[in-house]
């Protein structure tokens, strides 16, 4: 087992990962945990205002996962890790907070990885991540990830079936060239796919397309007055990479006591679905 | 003294005739038309597709009040005003008051209370008041308009040309109208003042719907259609370049006017519906249009509404005038074409030749120099008006105004234009809440009413270049009379919630002649803190709500399946519960 503890967010090197070679599983990802002791937010407004969110004294709820994204850059990096971290595909979260943070508190944050399971084109892992307020576990996450660094066992898995809800919500969203950069910047997340259609190209897209955590955030802005105080359990799949520029439609709304949400391209395809209960 | 109005039912047709548009989707692999519901809608309009929503006697008695109000004498101390509050009166009032020719040529500022004790001040120094400055305001809006330029404004600098000399009396009339503000016929330089008119009289409405009755508007009109140095009020809105005020209004609570919110909450989701287009089934509808469309409707329009629609026009101009109800009376003219009565349609035919003469003429005379280059874009501009000059409706009125006896009546013309467009305005809402009274669950609506500029531009054209009457000189032979709008009253069951309305919400399908709706950042600036704001553009996001969408009036397909992105979203709540001014 690895174990790294950082009492300022450790730097992220795009070209040491970018490097980084592939010694394939032996025989699977070990134990390589990160901490990191004593976050209080900065820069909270620039965050809301990149994501939609009204300014409140209260971490959105995907907020977390991009303190905690130097951590997850320095597992991926680290000598242990046995897989490159280029062409990783960030598949889906399920973020679970036991009540609002404020954004005064200072947050002790953890995250690790462990084992993986095979996918159809590749091998999927969890990256684990909590905080923690004092003795408090305040916020958790699992980020499942898509590795096409080791071969898939081509095996096709059934989605669970479409929630069906009538949408209570339903808008279109324009977003922009720039996102990928704006968010980059507040997110500390400056992978080139995300910053300019060149850049992009070279990583074999046809144009840069925008994280997904900023889709996330942008439709949890959007049903934030739609979730309660108490705890909140989200589930998010990310099924298509929105492109920049492009216009998006987000729907919501709720069946059987879950609320539903889903991020669509002009054709109807899907490019996240979620609920959160 | 304004006159009540009462409530008018539609007899329903015979079950065997009662249709509604249905509208539906394309279905799969079938070719989209302009009749299959829109494929989505991104659009930060207030507005969306909507449809019209049933109203008791009750209701409607509740509401016509609205039709005949007058003006508030005192202001009480005030309620802090809500972001809400406001985005849903401008929803009602500069974002959804006019139709087709929705121009960007209105927009408006709101200042808060402080800055409303200075405009206060300001306004009791001006010549023309037509009531007292009240104390006290809440808020105050200052309208600002500006001139009309579209399309069709372009169009019209080639129309009359002299075909010899037009290499030179094209551009000269293009430079009038760029650096002199010279309208190509007079009719385009009264579409302004109509429209603030029906905007005025809009807003008055507005901000009573959207405090559900508790605060009333004082609006000031008057002295902006007359000489006064208006440079301070200007400097506090900040309108630069060619924005001029057309109103200001005082803003302010009161006591005594009750609208209860279930009524508020459906007349102002009912408000927004009425932007809808009404067909007249069997008349002028094109093979590939739906069947609806295609059977005539044994409906006739009540004596009783024309009447009350004559009421309510006549509030209007009396309410925005000032003159008393006979001088009202003798103002307005109208000349009723009815098809109804006997020689109405001869009448109807003799003006459907004259306004297709003017336009032949307008299409033989167009400069070649100038169309070939432009694809033959102006002809075929030009050519169009045909349809939508097309008269049809069974009560017919036309209106206007004797220019001369206006002036003669101490009346600054602007102002009488203004008071003509209200007028209009609030005679097409009588009709148009008659049409909803006890609608049925199989009728898109059971009256309305069109509103229609194009027959007196397309007159004014011949008036002006072809040496054609008036419209109305026959009716009212000796008067000088101005035509200003044309009213055909509807007694039918189809409204048509995409039609018109996708040209005004869709860039893609963009009118030749219309503009798009606004979003409320375009034209709503709020003076908060020393700073001019736009309403709902923050954090890099835009107004996705609906006015009104909680009454769930939103157009939807045979299933019940919606048009992406046309319910909208809700203005995030703490940025829509908070006090604009705390």
């Amino acid at each position: 087992m690895a174990l790294m503890e950082f009492d300022q967010a450790p730097p992220v090197s795009m070209v040491s990962l970018a490097l980084k070679r592939n010694r394939g599983l032996k025989p699977s990802i070990p134990r390589i945990e990160a901490s990191l002791r004593g976050v209080v937010v900065r820069d909270l407004d620039v965050y809301q205002d990149v994501c939609g969110f009204p300014r409140r004294p209260v971490l959105p709820l995907p907020l977390p996962q991009v303190i905690a994204g130097p951590l997850h850059m320095a597992i991926l990096g680290h000598a242990d890790f046995p897989l490159s971290p280029m062409g990783i595909v960030h598949v889906s979260n399920g973020i679970r907070q036991e009540r609002p943070i404020r954004a005064d508190e200072s947050l002790d944050m953890r995250a690790w990885v462990e084992g993986h399971r095979p996918a159809r084109k590749g091998i999927e892992f969890d990256l684990i991540t909590e905080a923690r307020a004092g003795t408090d576990k305040v916020w958790s996450a699992r980020t499942t990830i898509l590795s096409r660094a080791v071969k898939g066992d081509g095996q096709k898995r059934e989605r669970p079936p479409e929630p069906g809800f009538s949408a209570a919500r339903s808008t279109a969203w324009r977003v922009p060239e720039d996102m990928g950069r704006r968010y980059g910047q507040v997110a500390g997340d400056r992978n080139p796919i995300h910053l300019y259609p060149l850049t992009a190209k070279l990583f074999g897209f046809k144009r840069h397309i925008v994280h997904g955590m900023w889709s996330l955030a942008r439709c949890c802005a959007e049903i934030d007055d739609d979730l309660g105080e108490g705890p909140v359990e989200l589930e998010v799949a990310f099924r298509r990479p929105v492109f920049l520029p492009s216009t998006v439609f987000f729907e919501s709304g709720r069946a059987g006591g879950t609320l539903h949400f889903r991020l669509r391209d002009g054709r109807g395809k899907d490019h996240l679905v979620g609920s959160v209960d | 003294m304004q006159q009540p109005l009462e409530v008018v039912t539609i007899p329903l047709p015979p079950e065997d005739q009662r249709v509604c548009r249905d509208a539906r989707f394309a279905g799969e692999g079938e070719k989209r038309t302009r009749y299959s519901l829109p494929t989505s809608l991104e659009s930060a309009s207030p507005i969306g597709y909507r449809k019209r929503l049933p109203m008791t006697r009750a209701e409607v008695a509740e509401v016509l009040p609205l039709l005949s109000m007058e003006r508030p004498s005192a202001f009480v101390e005030a309620d802090p005003v809500t972001e809400a509050e406001l985005f849903e009166e401008c929803a009602l009032g500069v974002m959804s008051a006019r139709q087709s020719t929705n121009y960007r040529g209105h927009r408006q500022v709101v200042l808060g209370p402080e800055h409303s004790a200075e405009v206060a001040k300001l306004l009791g120094g001006l010549e023309g008041l037509e009531a007292p400055v009240l104390d006290g305001a809440a808020y105050t809006v200052i309208g600002l308009s500006r001139p009309y330029r579209t399309a069709f404004t372009m169009l019209l600098t080639f129309v009359g040309h002299v075909p010899v000399a037009s290499l030179a009396t094209v551009p000269l009339r293009a430079l009038r109208k760029r650096f002199f503000e010279a309208v190509d016929i007079p009719t385009i330089g009264y579409l302004q003042q109509l429209h603030i008119g029906i905007w005025m009289d809009a807003l008055e409405r507005a901000v009573v719907i959207a405090s559900e009755g508790r605060r009333s508007a004082q609006l000031f009109s008057a002295p902006f259609c007359q000489d006064n140095d208006t440079s301070a009020l200007r400097a506090l809105a900040k309108a630069d370049g060619d924005w001029q005020i057309a109103f200001v209004a005082q803003v302010g609570q009161v006591e005594g006017r009750t609208l209860s919110r279930r009524t508020a909450r459906k007349l102002g989701a009912n408000l927004l519906a009425f932007r809808s287009e009404r067909i007249q089934p069997g008349v002028n509808a094109e093979e590939k249009a739906p069947p609806q469309y295609q059977s005539r409707q044994d409906m006739d329009v009540p004596e009783e509404l024309a009447f009350y629609a004559a009421r309510g026009a006549y509030n209007a101009f009396e309410h925005w005038t000032g003159l008393e109800r006979e001088a009202v009376k003798r103002l307005l003219l109208l000349e009723r074409v009815d098809v109804l009565t006997p020689g109405g349609k001869e009448r109807l035919r003799e003006i459907r030749k004259e306004l297709g003469d003017i336009t032949d003429r307008v299409c033989a005379n167009i400069p070649i120099w100038a169309d070939w280059p432009l694809l033959k874009a102006l002809s075929r501009n030009a050519a169009r008006g045909k349809k939508a000059f097309a008269l049809a409706g069974q009560r017919i009125y036309i209106g206007g105004l004797p220019r001369a006896e206006v002036e003669a009546a101490g009346l600054p013309w602007n102002q009488a234009v203004r008071a003509f467009g209200a007028a209009a305005a609030r005679s097409s809402l009588t009709c148009e809440l008659a049409g909803c009274v006890e609608l049925p669950e199989d009728c898109d609506l059971l009256a309305g009413i069109c509103l229609m500029a194009g027959p007196v531009n397309q007159n004014d054209i011949g008036k002006q270049f072809f040496g054609y009457q008036d419209l109305l000189a026959k009716a009212h032979p000796g008067r000088d009379s101005t035509a200003l709008l044309v009213w055909t009253l509807k007694a039918k069951t189809v409204a048509d919630p995409i039609g018109n309305e996708q040209q005004l919400l869709d860039a893609k399908r963009k009118g030749a002649l219309v503009d798009l709706r606004p979003g409320p950042h375009e034209v709503v600036s709020i003076l908060r803190e020393g700073s001019m704001e736009p309403l709902r553009k923050r954090s890099g996001r835009l107004n996705t709500e609906r006015a009104y969408g909680d009454q769930q009036n939103f157009v939807a397909g045979a299933s019940g399946q919606e048009i992406p992105g046309n319910r909208g979203s809700a203005w995030p709540r703490p940025w829509a519960e908070e006090a604009l001014w705390p």
